[in-house]
């Protein structure tokens, strides 16, 4: 193994992360190897010297303050939130209405068909497709712009549905900086662990 | 000392009080890792600032799968590198990574223990160098060295390998020494 | 894998379609036989996702879906007929009153016919689908359904988009 392998092993030491065997080993190198002595003095110093370095701290006052600002943005947040829950529920109040006339009208429709032995319950006895479409369909012989309009959409809706169900996407606005370093060091992790392991059996 | 998960528990009902009294137990090492990152105040206490306030909004969703201290920490890092993205130029990685292989290092036989005393100016090198690091090998180096986390831990909160958390902090290491070359050459009279 | 078998259920649809088209020319406008044809393939593809559908069971579905759209399809078009000449029928007010009686009745045999068809896909469907399958058909079902039903309230408010 070359140096480079111990001097990892010495940065895991340092920090707690070396099995007891690697130890053993790391510790019988560096007994003959005058280079690698010097590096585990040297990061053992600077690790001493590091945690020893003063932090960047403030006075209790100021914690207070902090904590005081923070009390007043969690109050201003709840507060927020409340309120726009309450804008949000009054906008889609449209939609809610429609969607709730849309299940009523399902329930009415189900009332009123005749009653089915059938132990399945197919649903084609409650919401009908075919029924839905009937109701769009003499909507749209009154009204040649609304035809048009939901002819258009559908098409976009097909569109859309091909691309989402078979096409691959590479979106490169999701791709992540650091998985890209992480895949390129993988092979340096990997060699230098492999190797770190062949040599401590 | 009120058990954590029962103070997770009501700060999860909306207990704002409840919630600032983990704040207290979090917000000096957070801010100290902040600041290990900005290397500015200022900024250092906004981004506290915010990782509590995006905790306490995202708290519901937290499952409790990994500790409050990893899932609080990971926020911090994740505000503070994209804080950083946006605010200063990334050194390439991929650079760093060529240089290494390229350079050859010689370092001085020489014996720390009787030769360096602790000084101010290897101090202001030390902080310097700690700077200079690429941000991710200083986030890592951080979480490890300063906020005293295993390798496991640091991994969890940065949601890569130990294996990667390991390497970047042997780099780290390697460029801390590199950088404090030219000082420790100097004083190898010492 | 997942390409090729997108393209085989689209290949399916537009066969079914192609027999429609072909049997539509004395049916309505060109843009209103699109818009089934649109509906139908929608529907087909969203099924498809919704149900997790595997190849094996869109090769045995998917036939007898096209053969149950072109039935519903004509059935449909007769329909909107029907009803087209009991609208014209109301505003006559000579009509007698047996005329309203044949079609009422004719409007509510294809109905009946309509959902009769509608039922026996569904049974045979029913008959390919894991019971997960089925549950997810129902969820399915009422969804498309509702969303078609939003479709049409924003689609008639000016500049609105449905996804």
């Amino acid at each position: 193994m070359s140096c480079e392998k111990y001097k990892k092993m010495i940065s895991d030491r340092l920090d707690g992360n070396l099995s007891p065997e690697a130890e053993k080993k790391l510790l019988e190198h560096v007994s003959g190897c005058q280079e690698c002595r010097n590096y585990l003095e040297f990061q053992t110093y600077l690790k001493n010297e590091l945690q020893e370095m003063p932090a960047a701290d403030n006075s209790d006052e100021w914690w207070a303050g902090f904590e005081n600002r923070l009390r007043d943005r969690l109050y201003q947040e709840e507060q927020e939130e409340k309120s726009s829950l309450f804008i949000w529920a009054w906008k889609h109040l449209g939609a809610l209405a429609g969607s709730l006339a849309v299940i009523f009208l399902a329930i009415v429709i189900m009332l009123r068909l005749p009653a089915r032995n059938d132990p399945e319950q197919l649903v084609a006895t409650t919401m009908s497709y075919e029924e839905t479409y009937l109701t769009l369909n003499q909507l749209m012989q009154k009204d040649e712009n609304l035809a048009q309009k939901i002819g258009d959409e559908l098409e976009k809706s097909v569109m859309e549905e091909i691309n989402h169900s078979g096409l691959e996407r590479i979106n490169l606005e999701n791709y992540d900086y650091y998985e890209q370093e992480i895949n390129e060091n993988t092979i340096n992790n990997f060699q230098l662990e492999n190797i770190s392991l062949e040599d401590l059996r | 000392m009120e058990d954590e998960r029962q103070l997770i528990r009501r700060a999860k009902n909306g207990d704002r009080e409840a919630f600032m009294v983990l704040v207290k137990r979090y917000e000096k090492p957070i801010y100290q890792l902040i600041f290990r990152l900005t290397g500015n105040r200022e900024d250092a206490a906004d981004l506290t600032q915010e990782t509590m306030l995006k905790a306490f909004k995202a708290l519901k969703s937290f499952q409790e799968k990994s500790s409050f201290h990893t899932w609080l920490h990971r926020i911090a890092v994740n505000l503070s590198l994209n804080f950083l993205k946006k605010n200063r130029a990334q050194k390439n990685q991929l650079e760093y990574l060529d240089n290494r292989l390229n350079e050859e290092t010689e370092f001085q036989a020489v014996s720390v223990a009787d030769n360096w005393q602790a000084s101010e100016e290897l101090r202001e090198k030390l902080e310097k160098a700690l700077e200079e690091l690429p941000l991710l090998f200083k986030t890592t180096f951080s979480l490890v060295v300063f906020q005293g986390m295993s390798h496991r831990q640091a991994a969890e909160v940065l949601g890569c390998s130990e294996g990667t958390v390991s390497w970047r902090v042997h780099e780290s290491r390697k460029m801390l020494r590199e950088k404090l070359k030219s000082f420790i050459n100097q004083n190898k009279e010492f | 894998m997942k390409k090729i078998f997108m393209m085989t259920i689209i290949g399916f649809l537009l066969l079914g379609l192609s027999i429609n088209v072909a049997e539509a020319q004395q049916g309505p406008p060109q843009g209103k036989a699109n818009i089934r044809e649109n509906l139908f393939t929608l529907r087909a593809l969203r099924m498809t996702r919704a149900l997790d559908l595997t190849e094996q069971q869109a090769a045995v579905i998917f036939p007898e879906l096209n053969r149950a759209e072109k039935d519903k399809a004509e059935l449909q078009k007769e329909l909107a007929r029907e009803i087209r000449e009991l609208r014209a029928m109301l505003k006559d007010e000579k009509t007698p009153l047996e005329q309203y009686e044949a079609r009422v009745a004719r409007i509510n045999e294809l109905r009946a016919k309509l959902r009769e068809r509608e039922e026996a896909f569904e049974k045979f469907l029913f008959g390919q689908l894991t019971p997960v399958q089925k549950a997810k058909y129902i969820i399915f079902n009422v969804d498309f359904n509702a969303n078609l039903m939003m479709r049409m309230r924003r689609a008639a408010e000016t500049g609105q988009k449905i996804k």
